[in-house]
């Protein structure tokens, strides 16, 4: 018998003897939600002392990132501040996301077409056309921006990463009728344009 | 296909491949549950689901050997150490492959991934560089190398029974 024979036979025969964790699917899930509800929880923490300007922000995949009012100004659109965050309220649809092709997405039904939706009290909503999660937000004086996302189911479609846009952003420039979000880089994330007949 | 779904079809399998590259069951099932971890995140948007969690398995198994480096022990001196072992106590099938499995784990971290990628999960050259991220070249040599060394043993064992 060769090296190469004895290797394989005693890789299979070792892999044979390797357990199969039962329920492993529901621990990674509950590990990774674990994780969001804990980023969540330091994400509100922060939202009660929004006297901060800047300051460090938890993602919603529980990264740490800063989100300073001094980053590089957006090259287009005015920034939003607290003051200006009922222009931020409503639905809003994209229009172009940096890095993925909108136009084999799929739509999805009306309540999880993709969209993101800012509400009043400083909550929304995030669906990439399949999938659905909540979601909390921060915006700051001179545009800064900070978002938290809950649990979402995971669906595998032609999902339009919004979240993803939201993860990233730490800043927004709202132009009329269109939102962009932008990295610390001062890079553009995504354009989303209000959806008709919302306020 | 749905993340539950797709865990439940290839979990054990990507378990296995955990454990052969670790070497460890505990570490084994570290690997995967990191690897599915990642992937959970970014379900929606993976296009090949099983690429990626192989893929990030076989890297963080990269990067813990690479963060315990300082522990390993050289693959050349762990040859002579183990030596011509006692097997005469055992079958020379079961001391056989106790052997393999234990000069497989002195290996360095490249060349272990490499021989568990080509020999138990039979992928070819190019398959395992995308995997690792080098070049079928890289492959090749590390591949060379790995057994090379584990030939060295072989042969001194071998020697040893006979």
């Amino acid at each position: 018998m060769s090296v190469e024979e004895e290797l394989r036979d005693t890789l299979a025969e070792r892999a044979r003897h390797a357990s199969a964790v039962d329920g492993l699917a529901e621990t990674v899930v509950r590990r990774v939600r674990r994780g969001r509800q804990r980023a969540s929880v330091a994400g509100a923490a922060l939202v009660v002392g929004a006297g901060l300007v800047g300051g460090a922000v938890v993602s919603g995949t529980g990264g740490v990132r800063t989100a300073t009012s001094t980053s590089a100004a957006p090259s287009s659109g005015a920034p939003a501040s607290n003051t200006a965050v009922p222009a931020l309220v409503g639905r809003w649809e994209p229009v172009s996301i940096t890095g993925f092709d909108l136009s084999g997405a799929d739509r999805g039904s009306d309540t999880r077409a993709p969209a993101v939706e800012f509400g009043r009290d400083g909550t929304g909503s995030v669906a990439d056309g399949c999938n659905s999660a909540s979601l909390a937000y921060r915006v700051e004086p001179g545009g800064g921006f900070s978002a938290w996302l809950g649990p979402s189911t995971v669906v595998r479609c032609s999902n339009v990463p919004n979240d993803r846009v939201l993860d990233e952003a730490v800043r927004i420039g709202i132009s009329g009728e269109l939102l962009t979000f932008y990295d610390g880089a001062g890079g553009e994330l995504g354009r989303y344009a209000r959806k008709a007949g919302q306020p | 296909m749905e993340f539950i779904e797709y865990v439940r079809t290839r979990g054990p399998a990507l378990q296995r491949l955990g454990y052969l590259l670790a070497g460890d069951a505990h570490l084994g099932e570290d690997l995967v549950q990191t690897a599915l971890m990642k992937a959970y995140r970014r379900w929606s948007r993976l296009r090949e689901p099983d690429a990626y969690v192989r893929r990030t398995m076989v890297n963080a198994h990269l990067d813990w050997r690479r963060r315990r480096s300082a522990a390993e022990t050289p693959a050349e001196a762990a040859v002579v150490e183990r030596g011509a072992a006692s097997v005469a106590d055992h079958s020379d099938g079961v001391a056989a492959q106790a052997e393999m499995w234990q000069a497989l784990g002195e290996l360095p971290r490249k060349q272990r991934a490499v021989l568990v990628l080509r020999f138990y999960e039979d992928l070819d050259d190019a398959a395992i560089g995308a995997l690792l991220g080098c070049a079928e070249s890289t492959v090749r040599s590390q591949a060379s190398r790995a057994l090379g060394t584990l030939r060295v043993g072989w042969t001194r064992t071998r020697g040893a029974v006979r």
